[in-house]
């Protein structure tokens, strides 16, 4: 990270001082290229302008020389007498002294008569005659003049002797060298080249200065000069030039134009230290950033990575605070930040460990903790002896639905404090549930007398202000290894124990038996075959009549399910049906019983009886929201007036989940379907509480009917459950009446209705019917409409 | 031009009288303007009539560097005389084949040349070899009738017998080598004049006096 921040920073200023140097070179480039470009033309056209200049003044010294040479009485003397040896002679002579490569002799009417070059113009008339009338008038004549593809200077005086006797001429060649000391003369660049244009149209080159060549070949490939007076910029490769072309101001033959050629390249010669000072300046930058960012980047990155250190090192739980740094700027704080932070986590995580692991009401272990405690101390011994005791107390439940969370919570924290103190030491003690404890314990030789010590220790009353609660607690054991080799297992086997010791009287501890758990694996397979059964319609809803014993007729009958398993036979119902509660099937077997039991009815009333069919609600059904929508349902399919139907409830169930039992109670009544209080009697249950129900009935426990007869105290509470019940606004069933005295007893007291033995067991369909026809009693029929 | 000469003859034609007359002459360059120093002789077509007069003697002046007269007319059988009037020496020289011998001599200040006498027709230049500025014109002709024009370009010619004539013109200025113009002219009366033109060489500037 320290590495790609510094490199990050680095390349960021390199860039920028590269484009910034960059630009800016390239701007003073080319505002001097430009400024140089314009001056080099000015000064390009004054120096050709002094070239002109300086052509004009070497033919006006030749002219001069001449003229002086023309003056020469020997001279006039041989020309006058036409001694043509004596005057070749000394025009030879004197030519030398003007640098003229060849001297005429021309007579007055111009015709060459001599010629120190070669003779073979002799007799020729000259080529430029014009230039006669100019040498008599002035005095000199001068021309540029081309002969053989070569430039000449020629100057043409008359001989005076006193009057013009003949003329003569000088040829002073303008060749590379005479061009080269002319550009010297003239402080012209280096590169001049004369060239005239000939008759062909094609320009050629008369002569050039001693570098000459590259402005020829590269800039003037067809040899054509550039517009007069008008410097150029002209480009060739790599080499760029300014180029001027002047004409030689000179009677000419044939105009004769200069061109003069001024390498831009060497005019910037001058200047390239000037252009090296940026690069310069940039190295220096880029060296000063590259050391400026390596400074700055490891300033910040070498805090930073010290933090970053610091922070994985508390990702892997080391919350060893970082030791506080001299920085007093952002790294500093971050670093205090990190420091504070490390010190909240730490606390913060033990807390959090601490409430993941402990109860918060009790301060006990929870049920996560021990399993994880009693799974680590098994894993380490394998094999080891141990128990686990599982401690609750019967009735809890109702106490907390009358008194309270809150009380609970107070209850639990005594019963806390009490089972540590008798474990102390030795047992490790959690809560494991609302209203349970268990208690490992690393031994199960001792366990049984733990188990006691712990009912004792817990068995005091409960005074909380003027209210006292008695606790009777009860402990169900599993041990180790024998009933399971993991702290789940081991719980579940306690549970099941707990289970029984707490529906058990007599003895408040139990350990667990195998042969009694009903979560054994072959109730799951009897569970399967259950779901079959409903679903193939093999179940069996038997009907037991109830008799109107006012009105002595046969008022309904109560739907009882039976199911006989193809292989093991008979089933028991309290054996199935406890068995669908528990694995959550009873759902399927209700829906069944109430479609079954409401086809019944429908049935009976199209026979024009009115029989009131009474089903067996389950706790579990009180919870199903969707109950008394299936029984509207059910009634709307098979047109069953509700009246015809009866549910009833334990009074268990009621009071196990009260508030939901009534919302659903209450919707069931509101459809106008009667509901009846089962088992009435051995509940916990209060009239007072009843009357909160929308109960329209309620069923004798048959504990209380089955002795009516030879039981006087039975029959005392069966009057008053009776009157009692009729007081309230209830009908009043009995159920197991076994015996006519029975029978004749509740008749006397004004029980409502009857159903037992006596009348008839539950009958299968036919059976029903058979007692209908055959039977003692007629079956209620439809009043007439 | 013509209109003006054949005016001119109209007139001489009218007053010519019968033995003797003056001719006068105004001459003039190609473009009108009169010429000094130019000399017209005149050749009767009858040969017979001219009759030469006696020798002259003839004294060309150096004076200022200067030849005085620029233009002598010598008739064949005069003597010429060079006379140094300045306080340098003068070389008096001249290559015309015209003089023959050629002749060449150094005059101190106040010398005298030797007399010098010139047979052949034509204009003989003479110069200094020490002033290249310096130049005479020597006019030698067989003319009975030969004089130069003054500074209006007029020119009178004496003792003219009437009838036909040709006149001879010639002027420094006249291009070298050129052939003398030669006009017609008829002379009737005892005063006659003419107005006569000639093609010259344009006359050199005044400043440029160094270059001759």
């Amino acid at each position: 990270m320290a590495f790609g921040f510094r490199n990050r920073l680095a390349i960021f200023l390199m860039a920028t001082l590269v484009v910034v140097q960059g630009a800016t070179a390239l701007v003073v480039y080319g505002v001097t290229r430009q400024a140089l470009v314009t001056q080099s033309k000015r000064d390009l056209l004054a120096s050709a302008e002094l070239f002109g200049q300086q052509i004009d003044a070497l033919s006006q010294r030749v002219a001069d020389s001449v003229q002086v040479l023309s003056r020469d009485y020997p001279l006039r003397q041989a020309v006058a007498s036409q001694n043509e040896q004596t005057v070749l002679s000394a025009l030879r002579n004197h030519g030398r002294r003007v640098g003229a490569t060849r001297m005429l002799w021309i007579g007055l009417d111009g015709v060459i008569r001599g010629d120190t070059g070669d003779d073979s113009r002799v007799g020729q008339a000259i080529e430029f005659p014009e230039m006669l009338d100019e040498a008599s008038a002035e005095g000199k004549a001068r021309a540029i003049t081309i002969m053989d593809g070569k430039a000449y200077m020629i100057v043409l005086v008359p001989v005076i002797a006193p009057i013009p006797i003949a003329y003569i001429g000088a040829n002073i060649p303008l060749d590379d060298s005479m061009v080269d000391q002319l550009r010297r003369l003239s402080s012209l660049p280096r590169e001049v080249v004369l060239t005239t244009k000939g008759d062909n149209g094609a320009w050629n080159v008369l002569a050039k200065s001693l570098d000459g060549e590259g402005l020829i070949d590269q800039l003037m490939p067809n040899k054509a000069p550039p517009e007069l007076y008008k410097p150029v910029l002209m480009n060739h490769g790599d080499r760029s030039d300014i180029v001027l072309a002047v004409d030689v101001d000179i009677r000419h033959v044939r105009p004769v134009v200069a061109v003069v050629g001024l390498s831009l390249d060497e005019a910037l010669r001058p200047y390239a230290p000037v252009m090296l000072a940026p690069l310069g300046l940039l190295l220096l930058g880029l060296v000063a950033a590259l050391f400026g960012t390596g400074l700055i980047a490891r300033a910040v990155a070498k805090p930073l990575e010290a933090l970053a250190a610091v922070a994985r090192r508390i990702a892997g739980g080391d919350y060893t605070p970082p030791e506080p740094t001299s920085h007093a700027d952002e790294v500093g704080q971050l670093s205090g930040a990190l420091g504070n932070m490390v010190v909240a986590i730490g606390e913060r995580e033990e807390r959090i460990r601490f409430q993941a692991s402990h109860d918060a009401v009790t301060g006990l272990f929870n049920r996560g903790s021990l399993i994880e405690q009693v799974d680590a101390e098994l894993r380490a011994r394998p094999g080891m002896e141990a128990s686990l005791l599982l401690v609750g107390m019967p009735r809890m439940q109702e106490i907390v639905n009358t008194l309270g969370h809150g009380f609970r919570d107070r209850l639990m924290r005594f019963v806390g404090e009490r089972l540590s103190d008798v474990s102390a030491g030795q047992g490790l003690v959690a809560r494991v549930s609302d209203i349970a404890f268990a208690v490992w314990w690393p031994s199960w030789r001792q366990a049984e007398r733990l188990a006691h010590n712990l009912v004792a220790a817990v068995g005091d009353e409960f005074r909380e202000g003027d209210f006292t609660v008695d606790l009777a607690a009860a402990v169900g054991i599993a041990v180790a290894p024998d009933h399971g080799s993991d702290a789940s297992l081991l719980l579940q086997r306690a549970d099941i124990a707990l289970h029984q010791a707490l529906t058990n009287v007599e003895d408040r501890m139990v350990i667990y038996n195998p042969d009694s758990d009903p979560h054994r694996s072959d109730r799951l397979s009897l569970m399967r075959d259950l779901r079959e059964a409903v679903e193939t319609d093999v179940l069996k809803l038997n009907c037991q009549p109830k008799i109107d014993l006012a009105a002595n007729v046969i008022a309904g009958a109560e739907g009882l399910v039976r199911w006989t398993h193809p292989v093991r036979g008979f089933v028991p119902p309290d054996s199935f049906i406890g068995l669908a509660e528990e694995t959550g099937n009873i759902r399927r077997l209700t829906q069944w019983v109430l479609e079954t039991g409401i086809r019944q009815a429908a049935e009976w009333g199209r026979r024009g009886m009115r029989l009131r069919m009474s089903v067996n609600l389950s706790v579990r059904d009180l919870g199903d929201q969707t109950l008394a929508d299936r029984v509207a349902s059910l009634l709307k399919a098979y047109s069953v007036d509700p009246s015809a139907v009866v549910l009833e409830i334990t009074e268990s169930a009621i009071m196990g989940e009260p508030d939901a039992a009534i919302q659903m109670l209450k919707r069931l009544a509101d459809q106008g379907i009667d509901l009846s209080i089962d088992d009435f009697g051995v509940g916990q249950s209060s009239f007072a509480y009843l009357r909160r129900l929308p109960v329209r009935e309620i069923k004798i426990d048959k504990s209380f009917v089955l002795k009516l007869a030879t039981s006087p105290e039975d029959a005392t509470i069966v009057r008053s459950i009776v009157d009692l019940g009729h007081n309230l606004g209830y009908k009043v069933t009995a159920e197991g009446v076994e015996d006519e005295g029975s029978f004749e007893f509740l008749r006397e007291i004004g029980c409502d209705y009857a159903q037992g033995y006596y009348i008839a067991r539950p009958l299968p369909p036919d059976g029903f019917d058979h007692f209908i026809v055959d039977g003692r009693w007629s079956p209620r029929l439809r009043a007439a409409s | 031009m013509r209109f003006v000469l054949a005016l001119s003859i109209a007139l001489l034609t009218a007053s010519a009288p019968a033995w003797a007359a003056s001719l006068k002459l105004q001459i003039t360059d190609q473009g009108g303007r009169p010429l000094a120093d130019a000399v017209a002789a005149l050749y009767p077509d009858t040969p017979e009539a001219a009759k030469p007069g006696p020798p002259r003697d003839h004294y060309i002046d150096q004076k200022d560097e200067t030849f005085v007269p620029l233009v002598e007319v010598v008739t064949v059988g005069d003597t010429v005389y060079f006379r140094n009037s300045d306080r340098t020496r003068h070389h008096v020289y001249t290559f015309s084949p015209l003089a023959t011998p050629p002749f060449d001599f150094i005059l101190k200040p106040n010398e005298i040349s030797a007399p010098i006498k010139l047979q052949k027709l034509g204009a003989v230049a003479v110069g200094c070899n020490i002033h290249d500025f310096m130049i005479n014109y020597l006019f030698v002709t067989d003319s009975r009738w030969a004089a130069k024009t003054d500074d209006k370009g007029i020119v009178t010619l004496t003792d003219v017998p009437p009838g036909a004539y040709s006149v001879k013109l010639w002027h420094p200025r006249l291009r070298p080598g050129a052939q003398l113009p030669v006009q017609p002219v008829t002379v009737r009366d005892d005063q006659a004049s003419a107005s006569l033109s000639m093609t010259v060489m344009p006359a050199p500037r005044e400043d440029d006096k160094d270059k001759y």
